[in-house]
């Protein structure tokens, strides 16, 4: 990378993404998705199948979303710099955050609407007559509070992506300074509200489908994971566009490269770390009601739960080790897609045991619900970044980020 | 855009300048290194009087309790533990916010970090210090200390592996030897800026051993730019793994209240919290007696104050998460941990550490509170306060109310133990004053980077892969 990111006019040049291949892409996904979808709902056992399904796939891109709405906020807060070059692809991958609610329906439907959703066993209510400790749960783990409480996390989420995601398209048409100043007001309090509706949601939604089981660590696990999985989507948007020539010649150097690689670095071993804390204190203190959800997760998942640590952790961390790993594109984009592929087998290990405890099963029954949730995901992306500039011209920063030297 | 709005200026979202004032190399020299170069003022005669005093207090209690034994403290036999490791995590934690500063915030590229550098390692260093006298006394004979360690003896008996007291052991003797080493390695071109000064030969001797011959020179420099980046990498994983294997003492228990999964994390939230607090209640003083407003501004205060409220949110998090989950566990003896840790005996040492740790940092959202030293103040003492009681209320609650209520007791400290955490006080600014009397405070060579023109790339117009060498 040399030369070039000379000034405004090079900036003010930069234009939207124009190619339909991206949103035929995404169509294509979402047709797929949907027919596999259908088919799995008119097959014998084909809804409890779905709901699980389903539940992974959106997880998966919830993740992605809601991770990249903290990125955002973290630049804000912490008054970055160097990231203004590229927090235009974080927003586009948080601008979603409205759809999430919509994608979510689904399950909502289920719970309102059959006498249980397989994945939530206290939605049954044969289960939770004989069950004296899902009855004490009950004033939480039940239909309506789980509803209002989902509908809550998305106006929340979907309110603070759109404040954020306008406020910097507002801002390439001028007014950069108040702006900047007013996300940055914003952006503290927001990362209170995450911290806290990510936590509930990741109980509500990934840990109430184990109703005994519980961990105080359950939270910032699944955080860890989110973070994780979206600075893996960053980055690769980031270096797809880049090789396309939508971000400028040379104006994402080498390190700005190394900034996202060192944090997906970081995050990699944050991640192991609290992915080891939390197995390690539940088998250290080897209490039965505790165990059981790891013991389900070994045995017959052993496997899963050994690659598990392969990719989320061995593979990402020995190919960012090096100085120049973290800012070589081929090896980040490989390095990111190990991440999301480990995003993915995470999630996976966490939902599917419940359903398939002889071990895991992969079928088209499985895939039908995340191909459609990713098609929709990008679909959106693609229209984003096909209506507005790719980069955040407007930012006071932007020329001091291009300038952005280790 | 409204008027109002169009007044903001881009200036004024940005960072002010690290060191402010007109200041030159010369200057900044003879300013960090006044303190060690003229007589001690009376204040600190009367300063280090004070906490000599204490520290002998400690020295006392340390040997009272050695000639007598632990039964001078008030533990008893469902509280075993009391403030002998309450005493020994608040001062562990202490430690955290210098290997940070040092460590991640380095990797992190926050600049602002060089001028409390150096002060908050040495706080680090100091706080190990002070911790490991409580372990140490603990075995009742200190002398035998080195059985801790896994040395091969007569007898084929080993340590306890499986243990995490042992796991302590290991994470704080490394966190000790690292810390020290990095405190010193970055002190090295320092000291030998203090021996170039010296008038007297004798000075110029002693700091020129310490200086381990330091020359300057281009190979040196290079060499020592590698050792910190190592150290600091290396040091990186310290951070969160000393307090998290502290943690584990507790956690790996079952014992309600201490067996939660989240205690790593929220228990190195709580040290950096605690230890930007203390960094934060010296360095005021720190700045006001050695005239140092100009290196460590008000705009590092603000900063600090940032990272404070950020851990203490985190902290309350982990408080919320817990009583939460107790609830959600649906487990008798959870439940009841958190109701009598609220209600019970010990409920005056819950709340005020629910105040002084989540309560009342709160209002350091507020800019002027943030940078005036009259309104923190009082606020990171609290958050010292806090951060010690919470410790205890993790320790005591949990023991005092065991499984048998028929063994259920409380606790209440002697005068050894209260000579004893007063006395490490003690101790410990005693050390800090005569760190800074004898040694520079400031990292000079590292502020010297900071100043305008030493960094040659940051000048105007320098563009990413360009000119960068120019």
């Amino acid at each position: 990378m040399s030369g070039g990111g000379d000034g405004g006019a090079e900036l003010l040049a930069l234009a939207p993404l124009r190619s339909a291949g991206l949103a035929r892409a995404s169509l294509a996904l979402i047709l797929c998705g949907a027919v596999l979808c259908a088919t799995t709902l008119l097959s014998e056992g084909g809804l409890e199948r779905f709901s699980f399904a389903y539940l992974w796939g959106f997880s998966f891109a919830w993740a992605i979303v809601l991770g990249s709405l903290f990125f955002v906020a973290l630049q804000h807060v912490t008054r970055a710099v160097w990231s203004v070059v590229i927090r235009r692809v974080a927003e586009a991958l948080a601008a979603p955050a409205g759809l999430l609610g919509v994608l979510f329906a689904p399950v909502l439907l289920l719970l309102l609407f059959t006498d249980h959703c397989a994945p939530f066993p206290w939605s049954n209510a044969d289960l939770v007559r004989d069950d004296h400790v899902l009855q004490g749960k009950a004033p939480y783990l039940n239909v309506p509070f789980f509803v209002v409480r989902a509908l809550f996390f998305f106006a929340c989420w979907g309110g603070f992506a759109a404040f954020f995601v306008r406020q910097s398209l507002k801002q390439d048409a001028g007014g950069g300074a108040a702006r900047t100043a007013r996300m940055r007001r914003v952006a503290a309090p927001f990362l209170i509200l995450f911290a806290l509706t990510v936590t509930f949601a990741s109980f509500d939604w990934l840990m109430s489908q184990d109703p005994h089981w519980y961990s105080t660590m359950y939270g910032v696990y699944v955080f860890a994971g989110m973070a994780l999985a979206a600075l893996a989507a960053i980055t690769l948007a980031v270096l797809w566009l880049r090789a396309r020539g939508l971000l400028g010649q040379g104006i994402v150097s080498d390190d700005h490269l190394y900034s996202l690689g060192g944090l997906l670095f970081a995050f990699t071993c944050f991640w192991a770390y609290i992915a080891f804390s939390q197995f390690m204190l539940v088998w250290y203190g080897n209490l039965p009601e505790e165990t059981v959800y790891f013991a389900r997760r070994g045995g017959a998942w052993l496997a899963v739960a050994l690659l598990l640590v392969a990719l989320r952790f061995a593979l990402p961390f020995f190919l960012l080790l090096s100085r120049d790993a973290k800012r070589s594109p081929r090896r980040l984009v490989v390095t990111a897609l190990i991440v999301l592929a480990g995003e993915l087998l995470d999630l996976y290990w966490l939902i599917m045991p419940q359903l398939h405890e002889d071990g895991p099963r992969l079928g088209w029954q499985e895939l039908g619900p995340p191909l459609f949730l990713a098609g929709a995901l990008l679909l959106h992306v693609a229209r984003f970044l096909g209506k507005h500039r790719p980069m955040a011209v407007g930012d006071p920063f932007l020329s001091k980020s291009c300038a952005f030297h280790l | 855009m409204t008027p109002e709005s169009a007044v903001v200026a881009v200036s004024s979202l940005e960072a002010g300048p690290l060191v402010l004032g007109e200041v030159d190399f010369r200057k900044l020299e003879d300013d960090i290194n006044r303190p060690l170069e003229s007589f001690p003022t009376r204040r600190w005669w009367i300063a280090i009087s004070c906490t000599g005093l204490l520290a002998a207090l400690f020295v006392y209690a340390f040997l009272h309790t050695v000639f007598t034994g632990i039964g001078a403290w008030g533990n008893n036999n469902p509280v075993g533990w009391a403030w002998d490791i309450t005493n020994f995590v608040f001062w562990i934690g202490i430690g955290h916010a210098g290997t940070l500063i040092s460590a991640i915030l380095f990797l992190l590229r926050q600049r602002w970090r060089t001028a409390i550098a150096r002060f908050a390692e040495a706080m680090t260093v100091f706080a190990v210090i002070c911790a490991l006298q409580f372990p140490l006394v603990h075995t009742g004979r200190p002398w035998l200390a080195y059985w801790l360690l896994p040395l091969p003896n007569a007898n084929g008996i080993w340590v306890n592996f499986r243990s995490p007291l042992l796991w302590d052991v290991f994470a704080v003797s490394t966190y000790g030897t690292v810390s020290f080493l990095f405190w010193y390695t970055g002190l090295l071109p320092d000291l030998a800026t203090v021996r170039d000064r010296a008038r007297h030969g004798l000075r110029r001797t002693i700091y020129g051993i310490l200086s381990l011959g330091w020359q300057g020179s281009n190979r040196a420099w290079s060499h020592y730019e590698k050792a910190y980046l190592l150290f600091a990498g290396l040091s990186t994983p310290l951070v969160l793994s000393v307090h998290s294997v502290v943690s584990f003492d507790f956690a790996t228990s079952v014992i309600p209240g201490w067996h939660a999964t989240i205690f790593p994390p929220y228990f190195v939230a709580g040290a950096i919290f605690s230890g930007f607090a203390m960094v934060a209640t010296l360095i005021v003083i720190m700045r006001k007696f050695f005239r140092l407003e100009h290196v460590v501004t008000e705009d590092h205060l603000d900063v600090m104050n940032r990272i404070i409220i950020a851990t203490s949110l985190m902290v309350g998090y982990a408080y919320a998460t817990e009583v939460f989950i107790a609830w959600y566990s649906g487990a008798a003896y959870e439940r009841y941990v958190f109701v009598n840790r609220a209600f019970g005996h010990y409920a005056w040492a819950y709340w005020t550490m629910v105040a002084c740790n989540v309560v009342i940092p709160q209002v350091l959202w507020i800019r002027k509170v943030r940078r005036t030293v009259l309104l923190l103040y009082p606020v990171v003492i609290l958050v010292n306060v806090g951060m010690w009681f919470e410790r205890f209320v993790i320790v005591v609650t949990s023991l005092h109310r065991d499984y048998l209520p028929s063994s259920w007791d409380v606790f209440s400290p002697t005068w050894v133990d209260v000579s004893l955490f007063v006395g490490s006080i003690g101790v410990f600014l005693t050390l800090m004053l005569l760190f800074a009397r004898f040694l520079p405070a400031v990292s000079l060579a590292e502020t010297k980077a900071i100043l305008p023109g030493s960094q040659p790339r940051a000048r105007q117009g320098a563009r990413p892969g360009g000119d960068g060498h120019g």
